[in-house]
């Protein structure tokens, strides 16, 4: 089973990037409703890196793999972003009442994942940034 | 994805078609501008062909409450599957928003 995926950083390969993850969830046999979720919550990983670490240039890539440890979904996003990193466990979340009352169109990605996963850390590896992402799986088909 | 306006009486519904993502929000938040630049008072989002929405989606409403609220502009969402009430309960906008099941529901709802 192919678990890993790289796509330029173009915003339109997130489509691309959710039915990747779609299929995978599907072969650990999570339950459609949680698998919905954890789709949402890749696509809002990869969007932000695609358009705050690369400005989407789709000469740069992002690869994104996914795999099953027991009962815990592990999701591993990887870019090559030497002067750039993001630490989403340090990331505060935002009230949503001061972004609509600052008519704030951004700001909520990283709050749907902070929501949806159980875990995150980031960390440099050299010259690349690995996002990693953990999710206790408690239903499956 | 993509977007249809149509009149009915006073109410001006925009239908959304497909995904509405990061690279597609754009066209959803064109359409909801040009309503409110043509002044339209009742502005109807129908989300019964949304098949997904991501955050960028979500804020294009975010944007924009503020000021329908202040200019008078009745603005309801209808039509939702589970999948895509889920992101604005998730964001706690289920209670900030209106949001109903039918389109009667919504005109009822912006009168």
């Amino acid at each position: 089973m192919i678990n890993t995926i790289q796509v330029a950083c173009d915003k339109h390969n997130l489509q691309q990037l959710r039915q990747f993850v779609a299929d995978r969830l599907h072969d650990f046999a999570v339950a459609p409703a949680e698998a919905d979720m954890l789709v949402l919550a890749m696509d809002e990983v990869c969007a932000n890196i695609m358009v705050h670490s690369h400005q989407c240039n789709p000469s740069d890539n992002l690869e994104l793999s996914i795999w099953l440890e027991g009962t815990r979904l592990i999701f591993e996003v990887q870019d090559y972003a030497p002067d750039c990193y993001f630490d989403p466990a340090n990331y505060k979340v935002p009230d949503i009442l001061q972004i609509i009352a600052e008519k704030r169109n951004g700001g909520m990605g990283l709050i749907l994942v902070k929501k949806i996963m159980d875990e995150m850390q980031a960390e440099k590896r050299g010259a690349y940034n690995v996002y990693k992402f953990a999710k206790n799986i408690t239903a499956v088909l | 994805m993509q977007v249809h306006h149509t009149d009915e009486a006073s109410y001006h519904i925009i239908a959304v078609v497909g995904e509405v993502d990061a690279s597609s929000s754009i066209v959803l938040d064109a359409a909801l501008e040009e309503a409110i630049n043509q002044k339209k008072q009742k502005i109807l989002i129908d989300c019964t062909e949304l098949h997904y929405i991501s955050s960028p989606g979500i804020g294009v409403f975010t944007s924009r409450l503020d000021d329908c609220e202040k200019i008078g502009i009745a603005l309801v969402l209808f039509g939702l599957n589970d999948k895509v009430f889920n992101v604005f309960r998730i964001l706690g906008l289920d209670q900030l928003i209106k949001i109903v099941k039918t389109k009667e529901e919504a005109k009822s709802v912006a009168k």
